[in-house]
């Protein structure tokens, strides 16, 4: 195990610039800002790298193997990933797992689960939606039934993100039919994917590319240490485990790369000789930088101990839906040539249009999807009534 | 009732790094104006001369608004861009008809930035104390500008778009010479001043001068560079507090619609309870958002010592950003009162009508728009 350094008692632009090194050495160059979700498999060496480095899991306390960074420096740590365009982990052990067993955990749980994830053995995926319970995720129905000494789990979970390429599912579930309330009676369980009776099934999206999967599980038998923290509370742990991460959904590097590509594809087409083009590119120009003054005026609070309040959802919104007008601009400037599945050659480059468009579908769904986030901002932040 | 609940949302709210006193600014400027009375001033100012309270500008000026960016030296606030844009965005949320933004920061920022004994030591101080309201002649008329005789050291020409125009005691105009552009102080009741005017939507005046052997007087600066510096960077601090104001106008507009919009009940219910009305709603709040970050930047950037290309752009950025989203917000809030909201004795539709003219002074967003793309082009 590497020595745990007190990363927080750098300077931040220290910290920063020792990250960068780092990753500009050890990141693989022909993983820069790939287009899809890395499988484990794919991303290995970057992840073992990482591990053995210590600078997993960011968000960790360092009694637990992570680096113990405070808001502050964690958002040094995400920035400077951003930057060089790494590809995000298979992280929901990560961002997720270990946070929930850290807080909930017992010493077993913490002891069993904790040093795996750090090295790769087990790697998680998030067992939430179901086929009815999507934005209404209350309404869940994998149901798990005590019998001894086990669980017995049946139901089915969807949307589970690169679960082909999981070994362990957290998952939520129904441990009380008759609660008054459908929060109530939802438990935390964690599972292993080679238990008898689990299925995996992936999914192939608009793009043609597996990310996501369904999970079925027809009488699966967990023992009932896997369950986390008390029966019944799952739903309030859930909620508990949205941190001030979340801002990341409004991050302004997902329309920033869209408008480069946009920028690439108009030099190359000569494009910008169109004056209606020209204002159109301007006008997203100033979308994003508004997003980026507006995100960096949030981490300024962040980083000075504020938390993150409900009107976090407005850059998330705004973020998506700049993102997708960009790609929406790319196929317009493609012309006859965006109807074109793979990749536009312009002049000297080829350019991922409808890669870009396509991904951009996604960014308004997930992380609660965009109506969702409006009405957040409509109740918590206007205070309008129901 | 707190709008927002534990969100805070205005320029002094969202600002990193507040000074202190700005908060002690904001309440002082709100009850200044909230003695005199709301939206109402409006409906008494308007389509008519001066179109403003002389007194409430000499109070103005006694509370030191009118020289917030001017250095203490010359009897100034000698404070920065923020607490100017805070002043300006109070003003727009309780639709003053006062020409703050016109008189006291596009023309007093050309004086106080000039290097003339006049300019300095006779013209600014009275500015300052609120006697004398100055206008800014700098924009030309469509067939003709404002040049120099210079064997007579007269004007001769015209100028348009000059805001105020009513209230205004003297122009400083902007002259073609053999030496590049200056800049001359016309009293308004000049020999051969000619002022006709236009009336624009919320009631207030645009002037179209016009100069006959009109005498020029001193030139306000010694050389046509200074000039011209000092006017763009006159311009551009209007530009940026006309922003401001417009996040004054927006955020109120869009206060007055979502508490109408609870009150309201249709169908038996609140209609702000209606998912349809609370999207837009929240949308429009995204919008706001947008243009208080879009102002801090152009703060942040007029406040430093980049280059003034680079603050040109930030301005341009948060004059395009304010002018559309003023002017969003305050068509959507017509639509969401409904019928109410298109009569002339409901306050909503002067927030529409103020916006519609800041957002087309000193150019709109998309004039804003492309100038930021020349500022800052992409390759």
């Amino acid at each position: 195990m590497p020595v745990p350094v007190d990363y927080n008692a750098l300077p931040d632009e220290a910290f920063r610039l020792e990250l960068r090194e780092w990753i500009e050495t050890n990141y693989p160059e022909d993983k820069r800002s790939p287009p899809r979700r890395l499988l484990y498999s794919e991303i290995k060496d970057w992840f073992q790298a990482l591990s053995k480095k210590g600078w997993l899991a960011p968000n960790w306390p360092v009694e637990h193997g992570g680096m113990g960074l405070s808001p502050s420096k964690y958002v040094v740590y995400v920035e400077e990933m951003e930057r060089h365009g790494c590809a995000r982990l298979p992280d929901h052990a990560i961002q997720m797992v270990g946070p929930l067993l850290i807080k909930y955990g017992d010493a077993w749980q913490k002891e069993h689960f904790l040093p795996r994830i750090l090295t790769g053995e087990d790697i998680w995926c998030q067992g939430y939606s179901e086929p009815n319970a999507g934005s209404d995720l209350a309404s869940l129905r994998t149901d798990a039934v005590k019998d001894g000494d086990e669980y017995v789990v049946n139901g089915q979970k969807i949307w589970t993100t690169l679960a082909h390429s999981a070994s362990w599912i957290f998952m939520l579930v129904r441990t009380d039919k008759a609660a008054a309330r459908p929060q109530q009676g939802i438990s935390f369980l964690l599972a292993s994917l080679e238990t008898k009776g689990v299925t995996v099934r992936p999914i192939t999206n608009l793009k043609g590319d597996e990310d996501f999967c369904e999970v079925f599980f027809d009488d699966v038998r967990v023992p009932v240490k896997n369950l986390v923290g008390v029966e019944n509370e799952g739903w309030t742990m859930a909620k508990a485990l949205l941190g001030f991460e979340r801002i990341f959904l409004g991050t302004p590097r997902l329309p920033g790369y869209s408008l480069n590509r946009l920028q690439l594809l108009c030099e190359q087409l000569g494009a910008f000789d169109d004056p209606a083009v020209l204002d159109q590119f301007t006008q997203h120009r100033l979308d994003v930088r508004d997003l980026t003054s507006a995100f960096e005026g949030y981490i300024d609070h962040i980083r000075k101990g504020g938390s993150v309040g409900p009107d976090v959802s407005a850059l998330k919104i705004w973020a998506t839906e700049v993102n997708q007008q960009i790609t929406e601009t790319m196929v317009e400037v493609a012309g006859e040539l965006g109807g074109f599945r793979e990749d536009v050659r312009a002049g000297n480059a080829e350019v991922d249009v409808m890669s870009e468009f396509l991904r951009a579908r996604t960014s308004t769904i997930y992380g609660g999807s965009n109506e969702i986030q409006r009405g957040i901002i409509a109740k918590n932040v206007l205070g309008l009534p129901s | 009732m707190a709008i927002y609940g534990s969100v805070e949302c205005g320029l002094a709210a969202l600002a990193p790094n507040p000074p202190e006193h700005l908060t002690m600014l904001e309440e002082s400027a709100d009850a200044l104006l909230a003695k005199h009375g709301g939206p109402d001033r409006v409906r008494v100012h308007r389509q008519q001369n001066p179109g403003f309270d002389r007194a409430i500008w000499r109070e103005m000026a006694e509370a030191g608004w009118l020289g917030v960016l001017v250095p203490e030296a010359q009897g100034g606030l000698g404070l920065g861009h923020l607490e100017l844009c805070v002043l300006a965005e109070r003003l727009g949320s309780a639709l003053a008809p006062e020409p703050y933004v016109g008189a006291s920061v596009l023309a007093t920022s050309v004086v106080a930035l000039a290097d003339s004994g006049f300019a300095l030591d006779s013209l600014l101080p009275q500015l300052l104390a609120g006697e004398l309201i100055p206008s800014l002649a700098w924009q030309p008329d469509a067939t003709d500008d404002v040049s120099l005789d210079v064997a007579n050291n007269r004007l001769n020409g015209r100028k348009s778009l000059v805001h105020p125009v009513g209230g205004a005691d003297g122009f400083i105009v902007s002259a073609n010479t053999p030496d590049g552009l200056a800049l001359y102080w016309v009293p308004r009741d000049a020999e051969g001043v000619q002022i006709e005017t236009d009336l624009l939507v919320d009631g207030s005046f645009a002037g179209r001068l016009t100069f006959v052997g009109t005498p020029a007087g001193k030139s306000l600066f010694s050389n046509s560079g200074a000039a011209s510096r000092a006017l763009d960077r006159a311009v551009d601090r209007a530009r940026l507090a006309a922003s401001a104001e417009l996040l004054g106008v927006m955020k109120q507009a869009f206060d007055i619609t979502r508490n109408y919009l609870v009150d309201r009940v249709q169908f038996g219910k609140s209609i702000a309870s209606f998912q349809t009305i609370q999207h837009r709603l929240a949308d429009l709040f995204i919008q706001h958002r947008l243009a208080c970050s879009s102002v801090l930047e152009a703060i942040r950037a007029m406040d430093s010592d980049v280059d003034d290309r680079t603050a040109a752009a930030a301005v341009s950025a948060a004059k395009a950003r304010c002018s559309d989203a003023g002017l969003k917000i305050t068509r959507e809030a017509i639509q969401l009162h409904g019928a109410i909201g298109y009569t002339d004795e409901y306050d909503i539709g002067l927030y529409l009508k103020r916006a519609l003219v800041l957002s087309a002074w000193l150019g709109n967003a998309k004039f804003h728009r492309r100038r930021f793309a020349l500022l800052n082009p992409v390759t």
